[in-house]
């Protein structure tokens, strides 16, 4: 199932130095496409289902548990205990209804699919973050790997030089790499505006200086790397960093991470918030062959002022997610791209005397766009007041299984834990949802 | 090997002298303490066929007790001090010492503000939470004492800063109990909340009548509404008695009249009462008040057998001591008394196991957070007399590290291979563990500067006090004063609701911009909108206009800040969070997960660059000392706290004779793993 990733670096290299001399261009933007032979080849049985287009994943979170009435999932015949001062908008797509703070979003409806049916019983922040991320109900013996990871350790890096798994403005005690080896965790960026810090040498340090310094480095651990490196991983995760972080120093692709190299235009579109930067240097990062980039966005946990903080929040959502289909489109990347919209749960449907809305773990709303999935859909259904789930229930590990499906992973391939237990991507049970693709 | 059930029988024997402590611990109290610890663990390792590490040499112990005492490396001053001491008890004494010393202050704080999801910046009551819990554990106020303060919290956040406990969670009471129960009892059961804990014998139910202990809690502040009160009452008095007793009198003839009268007087009352409301909207951010008259309900989609949506739930405990039929003025009280009673099950366990973590990098029972009825501790005769301990030191939590600081464990080499996550560990000796964020950033400084104190700078307390005097002085307001404030802030409000709406309209216009053109002059129109909305917003309030607002604290210009004295979390991409600070959202969220960014902040960030430039304090020592011998000591002991071996020597002599050589090597030694793991 591997492939052989050289040929398609030496390609890579081959065409970027030929379009720089021969034509003074940089590739990237629309030529990224040149690129777009897949890493691994998908199994023919899951491309025969439609699935195994996506080449990348653009993985937002809404972090706090995104109300679903109020946003994919609006019930404008609800009582009003239930509705509040939320209005639907008709779409682009026929038949499907948005919450009135996605006018953006509407237009792009033609591109997307609406999961309406997710369901899991984690209402906790903790626990069901962790769930939607891993597939899996938090254990005390061992961390699984988040989605990201899986898609790095499966489908394999396009782009030697960069990592397969990037986190932007992720929280703490994000699950990453879980029990995987140290090189399938995410590359964590913190703040998009500032990109990769610190990635050039220091001014005042030459090129010997610097060799010098890093064979310093083992030569001083070399007591402490023979004790500790067989049976500490972390220690082999330090050492393991290093050699990436000097890989990456070299890097040509370093402009990915780089915000200031957009024009200024397109920076204004995704808007000035950093998650819309975020959501644009995920863009940046896939068009030079990153796997997953995940962009994180807190601050959904309404238990108060549901619809004040939705009016902040909801249209910076929107402008960064529309601007992102459109230019994915624009690229001829959507197809390759798989944009998903994800979080822990839902927001209960009766409005709270505080004018809020609780966790809602029973029946929420998630979405899908591009990489091979049919837009204009609506997959699930939720009752009258959103408050159960009538049709395809969906739970975390599906909904994981369909980002593998997707990409034409196996979701039910066993990965064993170092304690010898097999974990897949697609968690103990789950099942793509196939119907949504092709 | 882990389970051998005769722990009565031995922690009897050591309950009477522990019982009759007094602080600070006694010399021989603590050795025998310790000396108890050592023997069960050891006891234990012989009958599993199996002995303890070897004792580190004093190099390691050195760096092992700064870092895990008091947060930081030792100066090489301080180094020198304890490698060329003599004296034979120079480990205990050290600990002592350390002990004692605000260092120790400092990093306890950074781990239990993390344990409890301190955010100084929020709202206002967040500086006051911080600060409370600062001078709390610097105190030595007892850790039941200090969780019991918390957890019967009440009013504004000026009377009692611990009622941050429950700000911090501000209309999410569900969830800070659910925190609740598993920071102080390490019981997780907040899966409960939403349905029957799946392999827990919680039901909904259950976690419902403990969570109604806080049924009552409300987020508004009576120290507001009793002020509103008095004020609309003086106003319409005086305006009442300023229309004259005939008035009344003729409308008292009638009585439909009077009814009349007095609806428009409720209503008059209410209007001005709402005119007051704007000035005191931080109030109620800021306090928290108790209804006897709220009871927790059942939610609306409850699906259970045992209740009906929307039913009121009585307070109950569900383990521990058995308590219901609590009057409802006493439910909070009587909740922080049962969690923190020495009778508690898990409250003394819980407390000593997470220390006991801290301390040698792995718990007794592990997870430390995720406890059941039928937990089994790797070592129950150790674990039990670490709840003797604790008892017997009154919560001292000074005291009680202070024994773990001082037990053979302590001075035992590290562990060459992890330990597997949730299973029992035999403590041949401690953990390898990577230095915290914060522990990172104090030994910059420790590298940067020569000398480093560690007493806490009065930035914080400062702030919180003028704050305070603030709300005061505003309580104590006199009425007309309270108009004219009502009037500005109505008016602020109004320039609020307009700025907001122009935000929406741009927002809206933004979305439906079409071509690039459309869309650069609409991005430029909402950025304005927005600029007018957070000035309009900064404005609306008159109490955050004339109290400090929230950059409060110290300023770092030096960068001469221990971790501690900053506000928290620190920024996304800062050093500290590069490195896993916590971001304070969930509890103990500090994290050493190894990372491309923090390798190349060590390799290149200029701030990490210890030796070159005019600031560095180790680049100018480095220069003035003569000969190559002196120059690779003071490198070693700055560094690694301990002189160079005789392969060392012999391999980077050399190098310390030309001043690009050792800069280079100083830098690699700052990026070496025997710098960044604590041994």
């Amino acid at each position: 199932m591997r492939p052989n990733q050289l040929d398609e670096i030496n390609r890579r290299d081959f065409l970027s130095r030929t379009a720089r001399t021969c034509f003074g261009l940089t590739i990237g933007g629309s030529m990224a496409k040149l690129f777009d032979s897949p890493a691994f080849a998908a199994d023919p049985a899951v491309v025969q289902a439609g699935g195994g287009k996506a080449k990348h994943v653009i993985y937002l979170y809404m972090s706090g548990g995104m109300t679903h009435l109020d946003t994919f999932d609006p019930k404008p015949d609800a009582p009003s205990e239930y509705r509040g001062p939320v209005k639907a908008i008709s779409t682009k797509a026929d038949g499907i209804q948005l919450g009135h703070c996605l006018p953006g979003l509407a237009k792009h409806a033609d591109k997307i699919a609406l999961i309406r049916s997710l369901s899991t019983t984690q209402g906790a922040h903790e626990q069901g973050k962790y769930l939607m991320h891993t597939g899996y109900a938090p254990r005390g013996t061992v961390t699984h790997p988040s989605s990201g990871s899986w898609v790095a350790k499966l489908a394999g890096r396009i782009n030697a030089d960069l990592p397969p798994f990037v986190l932007v403005g992720g929280a703490n005690r994000h699950p990453g790499g879980g029990f995987f080896e140290p090189e399938f965790s995410p590359l964590p960026i913190g703040d998009p505006e500032l990109g990769l810090q610190n990635i050039r040498r220091r001014s005042n340090t030459t090129d010997d200086s610097f060799k010098r310094q890093l064979d310093l480095r083992r030569e001083l651990d070399h007591d402490f790397d023979t004790r500790y490196h067989k049976g500490q991983k972390s220690v082999r995760a330090y050492n393991e960093v290093y050699d990436a972080a000097v890989t990456m120093m070299n890097s040509k692709d370093l402009e990915a991470f780089d915000l200031s190299k957009e024009p200024a235009d397109s920076r204004a579109a995704y808007g000035s918030e950093r998650f819309g930067q975020g959501v644009l240097l995920a863009r940046r990062l896939v068009e030079r062959g990153v796997r997953f980039v995940e962009v994180e966005y807190g601050g959904f946990d309404w238990h108060a002022d549901n619809f004040e903080q939705m009016e902040e929040k909801i249209p910076v959502l929107d402008q960064a997610l529309s601007t992102l289909l459109s230019d994915l489109a624009a690229r001829g990347l959507l197809d390759s791209t798989l944009v998903v919209v994800a979080t822990e749960f839902g927001r209960s449907p009766k409005i709270t005397p505080n004018a809020g809305r609780n966790h809602f773990p029973k029946a929420f709303s998630c979405m899908l766009a591009g990489g091979g999935v049919r837009g204009g859909q609506v997959y699930g259904a939720t009752d009258k007041t959103g408050s159960n789930v009538i049709e395809n229930k969906v739970g975390a590990a599906d909904f994981n299984a369909t980002i593998a499906f997707s990409l034409g992973l196996p979701h039910d391939l066993p990965v064993m834990s170092p304690a010898k237990r097999p974990f897949k991507m697609g968690g103990q049970e789950g099942k793509p949802i196939t119907a949504i693709f092709g | 090997m882990f389970t051998t059930p005769r722990l009565l029988a031995l922690t009897t024997f050591v309950l009477t002298p522990l019982a009759a402590w007094s602080k600070p611990l006694p010399e021989a109290t603590v050795e025998q303490a310790a000396a108890r610890i050592d023997s069960l663990l050891e006891a234990d390792l012989k009958r599993a066929g199996s002995t303890p590490n070897p004792r580190v040499d004093d190099a390691t112990f050195l760096r092992r007790a700064y870092l895990g005492i008091v947060g930081r490396i030792p100066s090489e001053a301080e180094a020198l001090a304890f490698l060329d001491d003599r004296a034979g008890d120079k480990r205990s004494a050290l600990v002592d010492r350390l002990v004692a010393s605000p260092g120790f202050d400092s990093h306890l704080f950074n781990w239990t503000a993390d344990l409890l999801r301190v955010q100084t910046r929020q709202e206002q009551f967040g500086l006051g939470w911080h600060v409370w819990l600062r001078q709390s554990l610097a105190g030595d106020t007892p850790w039941d004492q200090l969780v019991s303060e918390m957890l019967g919290a009440t009013g504004h956040c000026v009377t009692d800063p611990a009622v941050g406990y429950y700000l911090r969670d501000r209309n999410m009471q569900l969830d800070n109990f659910s925190n609740s129960m598993q920071v102080f009892l390490g019981r997780q059961i907040g899966c409960a909340q939403c349905h029957d804990h799946p392999f827990d014998t919680w039901t909904q139910y259950d976690y419902y009548q403990m969570a109604a202990f806080g049924g009552g809690i409300e987020y508004r502040s009576k120290e507001a509404q009793d002020l509103i009160r008095k004020t609309v009452q003086e106003l319409s008095s005086s305006k009442t008695a300023a229309n004259g007793p005939r008035e009344i009198k003729a409308a008292g003839k009638n009585k439909n009249a009077e009814k009349k009268r007095r609806r428009e007087l409720q209503r008059a009352n209410k209007t001005l009462a709402g005119q007051f409301r704007p000035i005191f909207k931080d109030f109620n951010k800021n306090a928290i008040l108790d209804d006897p008259g709220a009871m927790l309900k059942l939610p609306d989609d409850y699906q259970y057998r045992d209740g009906k949506p929307g039913e009121i739930v009585a307070a109950e405990t569900l383990f521990g001591e058995k308590i219901s039929g609590v009057a409802p003025e006493d439910r909070r009280e009587t909740f922080a008394a049962w969690v923190t009673s020495p009778d508690n099950p898990y409250f003394t366990k819980v407390i000593a196991n997470r220390l006991w973590a801290r301390t040698f990098g792995h718990g007794l029972v592990d997870p430390v957070d995720d406890w059941s009825e039928d937990t089994v501790p790797s070592h129950p005769e150790v674990l039990a007399y670490l709840d003797t301990t604790m008892k017997g030191v009154g919560y001292d939590l000074r005291q009680f590290l202070r024994i773990l600081y001082r037990t053979r464990l302590f001075e035992r080499e590290c562990l060459d291979e992890e330990p597997a996550m949730g299973m029992p560990l035999a403590f041949r000796g401690p953990t390898l563990t990577r230095m915290s964020a914060e522990q990172l950033h104090d030994s910059f400084l420790v590298l940067t500067r020569s000398s480093i104190d560690d007493s806490p700078t009065p930035a914080f307390t400062k702030s919180w006090d003028a704050y305070r005097q603030q709300v005061t002085n505003l309580l104590n307001a006199e009425t007309r004063d309270l108009v004219l404030l009502g009037e500005s802030a109505r008016q602020g409000e109004k320039l609020l609701r307009e700025a907001q709406a122009g935000l929406r309209a741009a927002q809206k216009a933004r979305a439906v911009a079409g071509t690039p053109a459309e869309r650069s002059a609409a991005q430029a129109e909402f950025q304005h909108a927005r600029e007018e909305f957070l000035a309009a917003r900064k404005q609306a309030d008159p109490l955050r206009a004339m109290q400090m607002g929230k950059r409060a604290g110290a300023r770092d210009n030096n960068g001469s800040l221990r971790a501690s004295e900053h506000p928290a979390p620190f920024n996304p991409g800062s050093l500290v969070r590069e490195f896993g600070g916590s971001d304070r959202q969930t509890p103990s969220s500090s994290d050493t997960t190894a990372t491309v960014p923090q390798a190349l902040a060590l390799l290149n960030n200029p701030k990490t660059d210890i030796v070159a430039g005019k600031k560095s304090m180790l680049g100018r020592q480095l220069a003035n000392l003569k000969t190559p011998r002196e120059r690779l000591d003071c490198l070693f002991l700055t560094l690694f706290s301990q002189r160079p071996d005789a392969a060392e020597q012999e391999r980077f002599l050399p190098l310390a004779k030309d001043p690009t050589a050792l800069r280079d090597l100083a830098r690699a030694m700052m990026t070496s793993n025997r710098f960044l793991f604590i041994q």
